[in-house]
């Protein structure tokens, strides 16, 4: 039987999505080896359980944090796709400041104080806390990045297909700066965050000729206290650098401090 | 073998000329502050005198990144084929430092020994060098005379020596006399197309120009590098990895840019088809935290100041006790390279320096 494949989609921008369906070529083919029994609202049917579930987004409300966990019971693998599910993403800036000032920023006073009252609004107070999908359910594999890589995405599934165990070392992202012959951005006067941050995305930023924001989230043993140091070394100022982890790190421990 | 003088300007046009013949490769600086082996360019100033260690040594168009190691695929009958990686083109390194010359030729020893490493060695073999000596150090972190590279020529088909002060950074003319020792059959057939005349007495030019050099050459050590060795080798100086390994990042990048360091993993890469693929090789680093991971989980090495040691009695120890060679040339590149500033030349020191204070 083919494996039973499905997406879910929480608080995301479905960029990741649309990377997948940008490779159309090697799509098709894979649409033949598995069952795909649910894609958003592409396909109805809905199958009781999944063989992988490819989990898009970030977790905010409490009830989505319940369907999480029921797509969790219901599913052999679970699979973070994206920054939003595996770090949180820009989204988890949120997390520190208060909900109300966060309207206020994003919608005006006026929107902001409409909202204490009125009951229609109400749902909005419901986001309580960005969270990453690690931090409701056990994930099993991720597909970090903003976007997503499609070809870590078929390395994945090439290897759930084939009962391996796909391989996604935990290095810098400096090691494909190495692999790709880049001259380091600090050697050009800029800053970056390659070297406490999850690598697989060959570098893409510092080949393109930009600096790594850490997209792909912090690495379990990024050394925050000597990037900090490094930073602070380069004249960038203590909120310059918090701000910077913040970015797409707010969700991860690390970047409480 | 011969030796002839020729100058730097047509050195130059030669390099051109055979570039227009084969795969040619000559460092040429970035848009930064550095530079990389590169096909050469026709607009490019070649920079002969100035230019520092590449971003990778050399000795990477050798063993290469994701470099194939055989592909296969199922036939009719059910049946595995095999076909070993991919068609090799002959290639040639000019502009190669002493230091990395000795990088290419410890690889050459490490690939040879044992089982020999056939896809190494079949580039090797399609690779010449032209390796072009240093008259000054190329800058603050280079320590090759210290690590006994300075000089190196042995792997080199043609060896380059400039006979006169490098120190003026100006455009290469006729004045700029140099000295080209051809040390292999391959030499003798490239030098055929450059503009020189023989040279009878080699050795005293090569002599004086080397005794004009700076003294002493480049950053040296505390001690000569055969007590730095003894002093890793007898103590495990823990304290001083565990220093440098706070300031460390685990990202690795001091394997990746030495010319001596060697270790890779192996990929398999399955087609869709579920029945072809690839076994391809890429390069790894001891400094990763992955590296002494094994199945099941366990980490020889799970702590950075464990892997910071390991490094260090690699270039020092270990494999100088099996080839008979210090494993860092000198080149400075780690050093160079390491984003929070660990520097190997400091750690040996560092450890030679607390071996003493303890013994005292
Ligand atoms: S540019 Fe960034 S990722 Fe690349 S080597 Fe430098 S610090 Fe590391
Ligand atoms: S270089 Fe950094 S910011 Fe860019 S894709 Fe990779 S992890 Fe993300
Ligand atoms: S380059 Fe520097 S930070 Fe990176 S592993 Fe090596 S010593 Fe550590
Ligand atoms: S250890 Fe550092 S200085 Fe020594 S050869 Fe390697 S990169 Fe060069
Ligand atoms: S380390 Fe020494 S041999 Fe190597 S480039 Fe610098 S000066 Fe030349």
């Amino acid at each position: 039987m083919k494996p039973k494949i499905a997406f879910f989609d929480f608080a995301s921008c479905e960029g990741c999505q649309l990377a997948l369906l940008n490779c159309e070529d090697i799509l098709l083919d894979l649409l033949e080896l598995v069952d795909l029994v649910e894609f958003r609202e592409a396909i109805s049917e809905k199958s009781a359980r999944y063989d992988i579930s490819f989990i898009e987004g970030s977790i905010h409300r409490e009830e989505d944090s319940k369907r999480l966990l029921d797509i969790r019971s219901r599913s052999q693998y679970i699979v973070a796709l994206g920054a939003c599910a595996c770090n949180g993403n820009v989204q988890a800036r949120s997390n520190f400041i208060a909900p109300a000032e966060n309207y206020k920023l994003i919608y005006g006073e006026e929107a902001r104080n409409r909202v204490q009252v009125d009951k229609n609004y109400w749902p909005l107070w419901a986001h309580t806390r960005v969270r990453s999908v690690e931090e409701i359910v056990k994930v099993d594999y991720h597909l970090r990045g903003c976007p997503m890589d499609a070809n870590e995405f078929l390395t994945l599934v090439k290897a759930l297909l084939s009962n391996q165990i796909p391989h996604f070392p935990a290095h810098a992202v400096c090691v494909e700066c190495k692999r790709n012959a880049n001259e380091c951005v600090f050697d050009k006067g800029m800053s970056c965050l390659g070297p406490i941050a999850y690598g697989g995305c060959d570098a893409v930023c510092i080949n393109n000729g930009h600096v790594c924001d850490a997209c792909r989230g912090l690495l379990p043993y990024a050394n925050v206290g000597a990037h900090n140091a490094l930073m602070l070394s380069k004249g960038i100022s203590k909120e310059a650098i918090q701000s910077r982890y913040r970015l797409f790190c707010s969700a991860e421990k690390m970047s409480e401090s | 073998m011969n030796a002839y003088l020729s100058n730097l300007d047509q050195i130059e046009s030669w390099f051109f000329n055979l570039a227009e013949k084969q795969l040619f490769f000559l460092p040429k600086k970035t848009q930064g502050v550095n530079y990389r082996f590169e096909p050469i360019d026709h607009q490019q100033s070649l920079d002969l005198l100035n230019y520092k260690p590449t971003i990778l040594p050399p000795g990477k168009n050798i063993f290469p990144d994701d470099e194939i190691l055989f592909s296969y695929y199922k036939d009719d009958d059910g049946h595995y084929q095999f076909s070993q990686g991919v068609t090799v083109n002959s290639q040639l390194l000019a502009g190669v430092r002493a230091c990395d010359l000795k990088g290419v030729y410890l690889l050459d020893e490490v690939f040879s020994d044992g089982v020999k490493d056939s896809h190494y060695l079949r580039r090797r073999e399609k690779t010449d060098i032209i390796a072009f000596n240093c008259m000054t150090p190329c800058d603050d972190h280079c320590f090759c005379e210290a690590a006994q590279s300075l000089d190196f020529q042995m792997g080199a088909d043609i060896f380059i020596t400039p006979l006169f002060s490098t120190s003026h950074k100006g455009q290469a003319n006729e004045e700029q006399q140099c000295l080209l020792e051809v040390l292999t059959p391959r030499g003798n057939e490239l030098i055929k197309s450059l503009e020189s005349t023989e040279c009878s007495s080699p050795q005293d030019l090569k002599n004086h120009a080397i005794a004009s050099r700076p003294q002493p050459f480049g950053r040296q050590f505390s001690a000569p590098i055969e007590q730095l060795a003894k002093a890793i080798h007898q103590k495990d100086a823990d304290s001083v990895y565990q220093q440098y390994a706070e300031q460390c990042f685990s990202c690795g990048t001091c394997n990746l840019v030495c010319p001596t360091c060697y270790c890779f993993e192996t990929k398999d890469e399955l087609n869709l088809d579920g029945s072809s693929g690839k076994k391809t090789r890429h390069w790894d680093a001891c400094l990763s935290p992955g590296f002494a991971e094994v199945a099941g989980g366990h980490n020889f090495r799970a702590e950075p100041a464990a892997r910071q040691h390991h490094r260090i009695r690699r270039k020092f120890d270990y494999l100088p006790q099996r080839f008979e060679q210090t494993f860092c040339t000198g080149c400075g590149r780690c050093g160079r390279q390491c984003t929070t500033g660990i520097d190997i030349f400091n750690i040996v020191n560092d450890v030679y320096l607390s071996v003493q204070e303890s013994q005292e």
